[in-house]
């Protein structure tokens, strides 16, 4: 593989792969706090992508007002799925099944209220307006201000959510909830008000992740969407409750979705429209052979937040 | 003076079991009262319906002289009542100090938008630290608030059940078993630190216990069920000298 191809892919990789970790994280986190795999994940990070959008294109450039007000929009959209229909449905003890249909659900009418609105404003394939730079340049090497907003926002927000979970009273709770319920219930853990935050933090942490993703490619209804099996196939490899597996595994995807990827079309001439059934292949082989994923490779990492 | 707490007549039926059948019980403030009976007696199941984790078929529950009969198991802990249970209910992935510090109430460091910024809450932190140490002095795991739950041994896990229990300053501790599981010396050890929180707290026990030998050293008052009705009641002395109950219970 030509070394200008290698080096773009690997960066690629990076700048991907944290972003599917921010995402992964919060899947990993609603499976282990509430016992839900949730589709519907994908439809924060649109939310806050256009949020991102939005907010961009009324003149505001500063970074930092985008971000929060995607964290916020993704927080809300999450918060709401939740009070409106996650919450009803457990309190009729439904079976899980259901509860992954209804987040299935609840994706689509979020996607296609985006839709709506996308269509209404003609919001098709815009672009955050942060005009791209060339921050570095070394031989193949070329880093982006792009590059440089989403792996350090990425990264800063996973080792803040991470010391949260590990250092915070929030966070005990959060792993208590995860770990034992019911006994949660009895000790007298506000179970419920600890799930809304939870949901707060989750849909915020999609949010940015949307916006930083509409940094680098156009914002479009089906974004988040079109990333889900792929960050699932992260959470999974983290076995759906390891933070660091889960980190792990967000940066193993996005490494062959775009090196192996590439490897693959250059030598062997595969066509890089199998890009998509890569993390399939990951999910599969992984439930297969290794349920757990990481988990347990090192001490304890099984915990959640660990 | 009006007993701490009063069940009136109640009744548990599970579809065609009755498994608790017209018990009245009353226990005064500051005691350790035992509930003895033979396995299967409705022990438990009483237990269940004063914490609020069943509902009774009937029959009313008063508390600190006020009807808790229908309110929630949260409502029923924050009136002052907690419980430990047979099998330890710990968060074993978590260290002693984690396990007493999770059932705080209203701490500025569970709200998201201070949580992650530490000066907002490590003093409030500091205190409910304060109070952990505390209560875990009190039972004596102290050096141990650094190990997991999951590294102590059944009586120190049984111990930290309990000062978790008094983290949420409780007027009564309902305990089942606490001794189950335990070596003869540690149980007794046990015992021990109960009667010195209510010697000391003012802290009421109902407890359930196999173990009489030990339970009759220290216990107050004495109920016993058998088939889900209440036998008999009274001091120690009398229940150890009680004919029908040395009948159902000793077998002899």
């Amino acid at each position: 593989m030509p070394p200008a191809l290698l080096t773009t892919s690997l960066v690629n990789t990076i700048q991907i792969g944290s972003l599917y970790a921010l995402m992964a994280l919060g899947i990993t986190l609603t499976f282990s706090v509430m016992k839900l795999p949730n589709f519907a994940h994908a439809e924060y990070v649109t939310a806050g992508a256009y949020a991102a959008l939005i907010v961009s294109l009324s003149g505001v450039l500063n970074p930092l007002v985008i971000m929060i007000a995607a964290f916020a929009v993704g927080a809300l959209t999450a918060l709401i799925s939740h009070l409106a229909v996650f919450k009803p449905l457990e309190g009729r003890d439904v079976s899980f099944y259901t509860l992954i249909l209804s987040s299935f659900a609840i994706g689509l009418i979020i996607r296609y209220i985006l839709f709506t609105m996308a269509d209404y404003f003609n919001l098709f394939d815009l672009r955050i307006a942060i005009p791209l730079q060339i921050l570095f340049r070394e031989g193949y090497l070329i880093l982006s201000n792009l590059f440089a907003w989403v792996v350090p926002t990425s990264i800063v927000l996973v080792i803040i959510l991470t010391l949260l979970l590990n250092r915070s009273p929030l966070g005990r709770e959060m792993r208590a909830l995860a770990d034992n319920i019911i006994l949660a219930r009895v000790i007298g853990i506000r179970v419920e008000r600890v799930k809304n935050y939870t949901w707060l933090l989750v849909g915020g942490l999609a949010g940015v992740a949307g916006a930083l993703w509409g940094l680098q490619t156009a914002v479009h209804p089906l974004m988040g969407w079109g990333a889900i099996i792929s960050v699932f196939a992260a959470a999974i490899l983290g076995g759906l409750s390891s933070f660091s597996g889960t980190v792990m595994g967000a940066y193993v995807v996005a490494f062959s979705e775009n090196t192996v990827m590439l490897f693959l079309n250059v030598n062997y001439g595969l066509d890089l429209a199998f890009k998509p059934a890569i993390p399939f292949i990951i999910i599969i082989a992984v439930l297969l052979l290794r349920p757990q994923g990481f988990t347990n490779l090192i001490k304890r990492a099984g915990d959640l937040g660990r | 003076m009006t007993p701490l707490l009063q069940l009136h007549n109640i009744r548990k039926d599970y579809g065609g079991l009755r498994a608790v059948d017209d018990v009245s019980l009353a226990a005064p403030e500051n005691a350790i009262i035992g509930l003895i009976g033979p396995n299967g007696s409705g022990k438990s199941t009483l237990i269940d319906l004063i914490a609020g984790a069943a509902e009774q078929t009937a029959g009313r529950v008063i508390f600190a002289g006020e009807d808790i009969s229908d309110l929630s198991a949260d409502a029923i802990f924050k009136k002052g009542i907690a419980r430990g249970y047979q099998e330890p209910s710990l968060y074993f992935k978590m260290t002693v100090l984690d396990n007493v510090l999770l059932p705080v109430k209203d701490q500025r460091g569970e709200r998201p938008w201070y949580a992650p910024w530490r000066r907002y809450w490590a003093h409030e932190e500091a205190g409910h630290a304060e109070a952990a140490v505390t209560v875990l002095e009190q039972v004596q795991l102290l050096q141990h608030y650094d190990t997991l739950a999951s590294d102590l041994s059944g009586g120190q896990m049984k111990l930290l059940e309990i000062a978790r229990c008094l983290m949420g300053k409780p007027k009564l501790l309902l305990l089942d078993e606490p001794t189950a599981g335990v070596a003869p010396k540690l149980a007794y050890e046990i015992f021990q630190q109960i009667a010195r929180l209510r010697d000391d707290y003012g802290i009421t026990f109902l407890i359930v216990e196999h173990r009489l030998e030990i339970l009759f050293d220290f216990a107050d008052y004495v109920y016993v069920m058998h088939l889900g009705n209440l036998l008999a009641e009274g001091t120690v002395a009398e229940i150890a000298n009680d004919a029908t109950v040395r009948e159902v219970y000793f077998g002899d």
